[in-house]
C-alpha cells in the first residue's frame, strides 16, 4: 500500500514540477528544474524483504523503478517540455495576434 | 467580430498611405484586391484612396521634381520587407517550433523562393525606374503582388501558432493512458479518485475541443496567396479564433492535470 501510495506520489512530483514550471512561462527555466529527485524518491523508499523486525530505516537505493509504477510509463521531461511548449504558445499566438491587430497597412 | 473589413481597410488606408498612398497613387481603389480599376496617371496630384475618401486629402506624390524622394521612400518600403520576410524565415527555420516537415517546407519555400526573390528585385528594379510612373509600379508590384504583411506574415505566425497546437494536443492524448493508470492505481490503494476521475475526464474533453479547433487549419491557412487579399483576411481573423479557442483548451487540461496531482497527492 504505502509502496503504491510513494510511487503515486512520485509519479505526480514530476507534474508538479512541469505545472509550476509552465507558470514560469520560460523554457529554460524548465529545463533547469528538472525533477532528477522524483525517481530517486521512489527508488530509496522501496520496502527491502527482511527488514519488518529491524528499526533502521531502509537507505539503500534500489535500482530501477518497479515496472508496475506508473512514473515508469511517464517521463517527467515530457511534461516539463509541455510546459515550455505552453509557454512558447503564449508568445506565438500574441505574435499572432499582433499581425492581425496591428498590420502595417494594406499591404 | 472587432476587426471587420471595413475598418481594416479604412485604417489600413490611412497606416499604408505613406507608400501606397503617395507612391502607387491609385485614386479610389488604392487599397483594392484589383489593381485593374487603377486611374494611375502621371499627374502629381490625385484624389483620397476608397478607405478615407473624404476623411482625408490624399497628398501630392510623385513628380519629376519629388521624384527622388519618392524613389527613396519605395526603397524604405521595400527594405522593411526583406527584414520582414528574413524574419519570417527565420521563424519558420525554428526548431524550437513544431511545424510538420511539410508546412515548413511550404512556408519556407514561399517565403525564400518566391517572395523574398520577388522583392529583392523589385529593390533592383527602384533603383532603376526613372520616371514616375515606372516607380508606381513598382510600388504597386510590391504591394498588390507580394502582400508581406497582410497575407504571408499572418499566414506564417498562425501556421506555426497552430502546428504548435497540434503537437500539444499529441502529447496530452499520449499522457492520458499514463494518467488513467495513475487514478486506477490510487484507486486500488483505496484513495477517493472521484474528483481526479471528474478532472481527467475534463483533460480528455479540452483536449478533444482543441483538437476540434485546429484540425485542418494549417491547411486552410496555407492555401491562402497574396492575390486572394483582402478575401482572405477574413479567413485569418477566423483562423485566429480557432487557435486562441484552442489554447484556451490546452490551458484548461493543464489545470486538470494539476487538479489530478493535487488530489491523488
Amino acid at each position: 500500500m504505502a509502496t503504491r501510495k510513494l510511487a503515486t506520489a512520485a509519479l505526480f512530483t514530476g507534474i508538479a514540477v512541469a505545472l509550476t514550471a509552465c507558470g514560469a512561462g520560460s523554457a529554460s527555466h524548465v529545463v533547469a528544474q528538472l525533477p532528477t529527485t522524483a525517481l530517486s524518491t521512489t527508488t530509496t523508499t522501496v520496502a527491502v524483504p527482511g527488514s519488518v523486525a529491524s528499526s533502521v530505516p531502509v537507505t539503500t537505493p534500489v535500482a530501477g523503478t518497479p515496472t508496475t509504477s506508473p512514473s515508469a510509463a511517464l517521463n517527467p521531461q515530457t511534461l516539463d517540455q509541455v510546459a515550455a511548449d505552453l509557454g512558447a504558445l503564449d508568445n506565438s499566438l500574441s505574435t499572432a495576434n499582433s499581425d492581425l491587430n496591428n498590420p502595417q497597412g494594406d499591404s | 467580430m472587432k476587426h471587420n473589413l471595413a475598418r481594416r481597410m479604412a485604417v489600413g488606408a490611412v497606416a499604408a498611405g505613406a507608400v501606397t498612398g503617395l507612391i502607387v497613387m491609385v485614386p479610389g481603389t488604392a487599397f483594392a484586391a484589383s489593381p485593374s480599376t487603377s486611374t494611375t496617371t502621371g499627374s502629381s496630384t490625385t484624389t483620397g484612396s476608397a478607405g478615407n475618401a473624404g476623411t482625408s486629402a490624399s497628398q501630392p506624390t510623385c513628380s519629376p521634381t519629388r521624384f527622388s524622394q519618392a524613389q527613396q521612400l519605395v526603397e524604405a518600403a521595400l527594405a522593411g520587407r526583406v527584414t520582414q520576410l528574413n524574419a519570417l524565415s527565420s521563424a519558420v527555420g525554428n526548431t524550437a517550433n513544431h511545424l510538420t516537415t511539410g508546412d515548413r517546407q511550404t512556408l519556407q519555400n514561399d517565403i525564400t523562393t518566391v517572395e523574398l526573390p520577388g522583392i529583392q528585385a523589385l529593390q533592383t528594379q527602384a533603383q532603376q525606374d526613372t520616371t514616375c510612373p515606372q516607380l508606381r509600379a513598382t510600388a504597386h508590384t510590391m504591394v498588390f503582388t507580394y502582400r508581406v504583411y497582410v497575407v504571408m506574415t499572418p499566414q506564417t505566425h498562425l501556421t506555426i501558432v497552430v502546428d504548435d497546437e497540434t503537437y500539444v494536443e499529441g502529447v496530452f492524448t499520449n499522457l492520458e493512458p499514463q494518467i488513467a493508470t495513475a487514478i486506477q492505481n490510487a484507486q486500488n490503494a483505496g484513495k477517493n479518485v472521484t474528483a481526479a476521475e471528474a478532472a481527467f475526464n475534463d483533460l480528455k474533453n479540452q483536449v478533444t475541443a482543441a483538437q476540434g479547433a485546429t484540425n485542418g487549419q494549417s491547411a486552410v491557412l496555407l492555401a491562402q496567396a497574396p492575390a486572394g487579399y483582402p478575401g482572405n483576411w477574413q479567413v485569418f481573423l477566423a483562423a485566429r479564433t480557432n487557435v486562441t479557442n484552442a489554447h484556451s483548451d490546452l490551458r484548461a487540461a493543464y489545470t486538470d492535470a494539476q487538479a489530478i496531482r493535487a488530489d491523488l497527492q
